[in-house]
């Protein structure tokens, strides 16, 4: 399965972190895209260790990031800094998607 | 292969209306419910709603006050939700 | 069908709304991620249903 993960608030983080382990832990392809809210937990590193699993790849909306004034400096660069055609191109190969 | 998704736009609006315009990228299908408020003209709500009308997009309401969208009962907004790959509640 | 529902925050009278007219017709499964903590199991419930929607 390719499971898509829309985080749109900061207030999931342990679903988040939860679910994409057993994900990925379970051979899955785990896409993730931080917008909004979501993109708060850019600054938690529990959360960009997410982009280290096997089988994972992180994005987020910049837009949101800047608007809501994120410090995402320290960012790896795995985790990819985007605008909503990754939303778009994450809903359209996925086969599930979920929103945190 | 075009993919059905539907957002379900509640209290946060302005972003909900944003990505719904935004992943239209892709050439799927995208349709629009805004659920159980009326749509806050505020911000770039009315522009975002425009640009869903010009873009052939299907909006629909639970909330007869919005002018401009399809009501539909919950009813009805739950046998539509069904045919969707994705429902994205925002 | 099997439809699962995934909670993030406390269910609404539209939900329920939509929750009760969709269990006519389809076998609905709700998990609430605010006190569910077994993430293999929820994995799975993903996999096996046919439409998941986050609420």
């Amino acid at each position: 399965m390719k499971l898509g993960i829309l985080v749109n608030t900061n207030r999931n983080f342990q679903a988040l972190t939860g679910i994409t382990r057993a994900a990925s832990g379970k051979g899955h392809e785990v896409v993730i895209f931080a917008m909004d809210e979501g993109t708060w937990l850019l600054e938690d590193p529990g959360c960009v260790s997410l982009s280290e699993l096997a089988n994972v790849s992180m994005s987020y909306c910049d837009h949101s990031a800047i608007e809501i004034g994120v410090k995402k400096e320290p960012l790896p660069e795995a985790i990819e800094r985007s605008s909503q055609y990754n939303n778009a191109s994450m809903n359209h190969n996925a086969d599930k998607v979920i929103v945190l | 292969m075009e993919k059905k998704i539907a957002v379900l736009v509640r209290d946060r609006q302005g972003e909900a209306l944003r990505m719904a315009v935004g992943i239209i990228l892709l050439d799927d299908v995208i349709d629009v419910y805004v659920l159980d408020r009326k749509v806050d003209s505020s911000g770039n709500n009315e522009l975002y709603l425009e640009t869903i009308v010009d873009m052939e997009m299907n909006a629909y309401t639970n909330v007869k006050e919005n002018e401009g969208l399809e009501y539909l009962s919950n009813e009805e907004i739950a046998a539509r939700l069904v045919g969707y790959d994705h429902v994205l509640a925002y | 069908m099997t439809i699962l529902y995934l909670l993030t925050r406390k269910p609404d009278p539209t939900f329920l709304a939509i929750l009760s007219e969709q269990k006519k017709l389809h076998k609905v499964e709700t998990i609430d991620l605010g006190t569910n903590r077994e993430y293999d199991k929820i994995v799975d419930s993903i996999v096996a249903a046919d439409k998941v929607i986050s609420w």
